[in-house]
């Protein structure tokens, strides 16, 4: 029986080639979609680590670069002014700066050489003290930047878990310093510069700080101190200031706090926005791009239900065409699904195989950090509903049809003698 | 001869409804497609209401600076232009005006958000605005840095209830300006003309923009005639070598050129060279034509599918056909009219779903102000795919019938 | 007129070498009426096919009115076949999608003609054979007979030299069969046209003027 059925597949072989490419591209592109779904639906089980309730983003536009110094100066004193005077404000909480924060578009990302040869990137953000409280992060180890750091010869620093976990093993990280090997090719360092490039101590460490939400990847993170009073003219300057309000502040609050910054700083723009809407628009860059692959995936997936029908149903009449002309009894129609089946499961079987074949094969690939963080679970189990998915997707094609020409068939049959 | 032909496809294909059926489907699924993504395209970089002299203009809206290790893009900047882009040959205007950035209006406890645009008075001459109350800012407003705005139907909806606005004040980013003017809404997939309100940009807080070679300016460069555009884009690079890049440590080159408005478009698309200040247009056209080639790769192989099996089926009158004479030419012509009859069809039912599309797009309102539709052109395209539709989901079917071995087909066709 | 010259033909699949026709030799002078006959399979239809273009033998030469095929390309056996050769088969092979007149009109498609030209033709051809009256009519609602009436008013509708006809009464009964014996010997007799016509049947083999012999794929006495 199976020889029968293979040697029929194979006289038909162009056709059923064609169709085993398409439902192969079929498989690749839900694969696809599977594999986001699921990446995305593994992140989201994970905390974020902060809270965004009632807390506002104020994005400041200064207008001016600042390289020069002095206007730098000023304009740090302006923020250090900005921030008092928002603090004074009794519907406003908490008042922090920074140059980024949970779900904005700015990333800033930056690796170093480890002694002994390695090499870790992660995530950096540079704030000032007020953002633990803001963003109500839990510290895990070890404490937040305060005052106490003032005074430091070195640069606190805060991480996250994970990149303690990949710098220091399994050991305390705590007041340790980062052990940063400095670039072989830089020049010799005079005493100003070497006094600069202060080596990183870690203060603290945080479970998590997930800045692009909760369907991001996890990923190692770096807190600098930012300091409003600090005299460095080379200390970096905030892009946003941050405020939580008090519960009960109603939205229209936002005309009174842009006022208040505008009587400060009357040359900068400030755009308002809250972080919650931040998180939607963030989300939304998330889900787009799966729908967009999603549609295609779901076009190819018509293309082949169309294809296969046809297919089936030609491949059926034929049969019953055959049958008919040996004068067979209606008791061999049901063989004739079967054949057909069958038939379909060989062409899907290839196909599958196929794709799971190139698709080991990633892995394998060099690929940009951000395909590279999936999991192999997850990728196990896209690869598996996507390979049920299509199995159903073609049976059902071949189900339908086949029954339908099978009961329409038989008084044809006759006919085309 | 033809009539032949088309009397014969139509009785074919309602002999076999139930292929033609599926068949039709997934054509006019696809035809749909591709005549919506035409829509589109001739609806953001076609001809546009506002801009009828697009044909002799040039834009300049993407910088790009690289050195040995570092690359930097963004948009033009203010003194760019203002220093070297005025007295190029062959210009008949040039208008400069900053990139649209969103603003708020706090009105009785609201918030409204609206996008403005800082121009010059050229930005008005160039363009077309469809005035619905008073008029445009002129050249002493912009000198003279008068407060005043043009503002779109939207904004005078949202501001001032849809009541008159003409002489009355409003506040936007903690300015106030007096309304000069009220135009029709622009379609927000029209980049150039697009926005709620345009301003005089002597208005902007700081002039810090002045000093800019990069920022967040662009300009438009209109000619005096269609030969002068290669000049004045010839004549702009060449100047661009004197200009003194704000890191020559970083960077060594700027290219910033002025082209076409496809071309402005080709240049942000993946596999543009940025660095070469020439038109990418072809990459970009090679690009979309390769995407779509693939995306009509599935339907085209169902059709071909079904095509060759239909083939199958009509043996007899294949092997008639040659037997009598027919030469190869005529039977894949034959077949190619059949075929292409049915993509037509399907095209043309595609057409009409991608009316009720376009109209639910626009509905949706996705894209601000934007109303999507066909026309002519659109009607011209979609036709266009159906028939090269036709011919690439034919040929190769055609082909097959015009090599049957007459004997072998008149013998299979015997039943 | 036609002319075979130690024609072989021999069919081969992966495995197996069939011999149809070894060591034929046949020459038709024009205006001749010839019969070919012999047990079934014994290679009548392939020899047919060889005279009519459709096939070319493995060894041997054709000729048609002097003009050896073997350096023919595809496109001039086409032509030629066009022009000079009509066709007539056991089981009509009529579009049942066209009208009777459509159908005759086939050939005169792939000849430089106005439509006005064409159905002029078709329509004397069809006055020939006598069908005049069911011109708009489709195949299905025709008789065996009528069918292949159309048939044969097809094959003549470009008044080609020779008409190859492969058991033209072998689906028809035998008063019909004889109508179109009588249309064959009528073409023959009044416009010589050389006609060769594959039969098993003995009777209708006498009305033809000379009669051929082949038995596994020779000629026999």
């Amino acid at each position: 029986m199976t020889r029968h059925l293979l040697r029929l597949i194979w006289n038909r072989k162009r056709q059923n080639f064609l169709l085993t490419v398409e439902i192969f591209f079929s498989f690749l592109t839900l694969f696809g979609v599977v594999l986001l779904a699921v990446q995305y639906a593994n992140n989201a089980r994970h905390p974020i680590g902060y809270q965004i309730a009632r807390v506002w983003s104020i994005g400041v536009d200064r207008k001016e670069p600042a390289s020069d110094p002095a206007i730098r100066a000023r304009h740090r004193e302006t923020y250090d002014q900005l921030v008092r005077a928002l603090s004074d404000m009794p519907e406003i909480e908490v008042v922090a700066a920074g140059f980024t924060g949970p779900y904005s578009n700015s990333n800033w990302g930056s690796g170093t050489d480890l002694s002994g040869g390695r090499n870790v990137n992660f995530g950096v953000n540079s704030v000032t003290d007020g953002y633990r409280d803001l963003f109500d992060i839990p510290i895990a180890e070890g404490r937040w930047f305060s005052r106490e750091d003032d005074a430091a010869t070195w640069k606190p620093v805060v991480i996250n878990r994970r990149l303690a976990r990949e710098i220091f093993g399994d050991g305390n990280a705590v007041g340790q310093i980062i052990p940063e090997v400095s670039d072989p090719g830089d020049p010799p360092p005079d005493p100003a510069a070497a006094a600069k490039r202060q080596s990183k101590r870690v203060i603290g460490v945080i479970d998590e700080f997930r800045q692009d939400g909760e369907l991001s990847a996890p990923a190692n993170y770096l807190f600098y101190r930012m300091r409003l009073d600090d005299a460095d003219p080379e200390a970096n300057l905030p892009e946003r200031i941050f405020v939580r309000l008090a519960p009960g502040t109603p939205a229209s609050f936002e005309e009174s706090l842009v006022k208040r910054a505008m009587a400060v700083a009357g040359a900068w723009s400030f755009e308002v926005e809250a972080v919650e809407d931040m998180r939607t628009d963030k989300l939304r860059s998330y889900t787009t791009p799966l729908m967009v692959v999603g549609t295609i995936a779901g076009f190819l997936l018509l293309m082949v239900a169309l294809g296969l029908t046809g297919v089936v149903w030609q491949s059926v009449t034929q049969r019953i065409r055959e049958f008919g002309l040996r004068r067979a009894k209606g008791a061999t129609i049901p063989n004739v699904r079967t054949q057909v089946l069958s038939e379909i499961v060989i062409m899907t079987s290839l196909a599958v195989i196929a794709a799971v074949v190139l698709l080991a094969q990633v892995p394998l690939l060099p690929l940009p950090r951000d395909l590279t963080g999936i999991p192999a679970s997850v990728f196990l189990a896209s690869i598996v509903v996507t390979v049920i998915a299509i199995y159903v997707l073609t049976l059902a094609c071949g189900w339908q049809p086949s029954r339908l020409a099978t009961r329409i068939q038989p008084a044809e049959a006759l006919h085309y003698e | 001869m033809v009539r032949h032909y088309l009397v014969l496809a139509v009785k074919v294909l309602l002999r076999r409804k139930f292929f033609t059926f599926i068949s039709l489907f997934g054509i006019s699924f696809t035809l749909l497609v591709l005549t919506v993504i035409a829509a589109f395209f001739d609806h953001a970089l076609g001809p546009g209401q506002e801009e009828p002299r697009q044909r002799r203009t040039l834009y300049m809206e993407r910088t790009l600076m690289y050195g040995p290790h570092s690359t930097s893009g963004s948009s033009g900047g203010f003194k760019l232009f203002d220093r070297y882009a005025r007295d190029l040959p062959g210009l008949e205007r040039l208008s400069l005006h900053e990139n649209a950035r969103t603003v708020h209006t706090y009105l009785d406890g609201r918030k409204i958000s609206s996008t403005l645009k800082r121009t010059d008075d050229e930005y008005w001459r160039i363009l077309e605005f469809r005035f619905v109350e008073g008029t445009s800012f002129g050249t002493a407003d912009v000198a003279e840095a008068r407060f005043v705005a043009v503002i779109n139907v939207a904004t005078r909806d949202r501001i001032f209830g849809g009541w008159p606005a003409l002489g009355q004040t409003f506040e936007a980013d903690g300015q106030r300006f007096r309304v000069i003017g009220v135009v029709e809404n622009v379609s927000s997939l029209r980049s150039v003309p697009y926005a709620d309100i345009w301003v005089p940009y002597t208005t902007a807080k700081t002039d810090a923009f002045k000093r800019e070679i990069t920022g967040d300016w662009s300009a438009m460069a209109l000619a005096k005639d269609k030969a002068s555009m290669a000049a004045i884009h010839e004549e702009f690079n060449s100047r661009l070598l004197r200009v003194e890049l704000p890191n020559p440590r970083d960077y060594q080159a700027l290219v910033a050129p002025f082209e076409t408005r496809l071309a402005t478009f080709a240049r942000e698309m993946p596999l543009a060279d940025r660095k070469d200040p020439d038109s990418q247009v072809w990459r970009f056209v090679g690009l979309f034509t390769l995407l779509g080639l693939l995306f009509v790769l599935v339907p085209a192989v169902n059709l071909v599918n079904i095509n060759i099996s239909r083939i199958m089926e009509r043996a007899s009158e294949i092997g008639v056909r040659k037997a009598f004479g027919a030469p190869a030419r005529a039977l894949v012509g034959q077949f190619l009219v059949e075929n292409i009859l049915l993509t037509v069809i399907g095209g043309a039912v595609g057409f009409v779903l991608s009316i009720f599309v376009l109209q639910g797009v626009t509905d949706s309102g996705l894209f601000k102000y934007a109303h999507l539709t066909v026309n002519l052109r659109v009607f011209a395209y979609g036709m266009a795919f159906a028939v090269l539709f036709g011919l690439i989901s034919g040929v190769y079917p055609a082909w097959r019938m015009s090599r049957l071995n007459p004997v072998q087909a008149l013998k299979g066709g015997s039943r | 007129m036609i002319q075979l010259k130690d024609i072989e033909k021999v069919y081969r699949t992966d495995r197996i070498e069939t011999v149809a026709l070894a060591d034929v030799n046949l020459t038709v002078a024009e205006g001749g009426f010839v019969s070919i006959m012999g047990p079934s399979g014994c290679g009548k239809s392939t020899l047919l096919n060889l005279m009519g273009l459709l096939d070319a033998p493995t060894k041997g030469t054709v000729q048609i009115n002097g003009s050896p095929i073997a350096s023919y390309s595809d496109r001039a056996m086409a032509a030629l076949r066009n022009r000079d050769i009509g066709f007539v088969f056991q089981v009509f092979h009529l579009v049942t999608d066209l009208s009777v007149l459509d159908n005759v009109q086939i050939p005169l498609l792939y000849r430089r003609m106005s439509n006005a030209d064409r159905r002029t033709h078709a329509e004397a051809a069809l006055d020939r054979v006598g069908l005049s009256a069911r011109m708009h009519h489709f195949p299905s609602q025709l008789s065996g007979g009528q069918q292949q009436r159309v048939a044969i008013a097809r094959a003549i509708v470009g008044k080609p030299r020779i008409l190859l006809a492969d058991e033209p009464t072998g689906n028809l009964d035998s008063q019909m069969g004889d109508e179109i014996m009588s249309i064959l010997a009528t073409l023959n007799r009044e416009d010589r046209t050389t006609i060769v016509m594959v039969t098993h049947d003995q009777q209708k083999a006498a009305q033809t003027s000379r009669i051929v012999r082949l038995f596994d794929g020779r000629q026999v006495n």
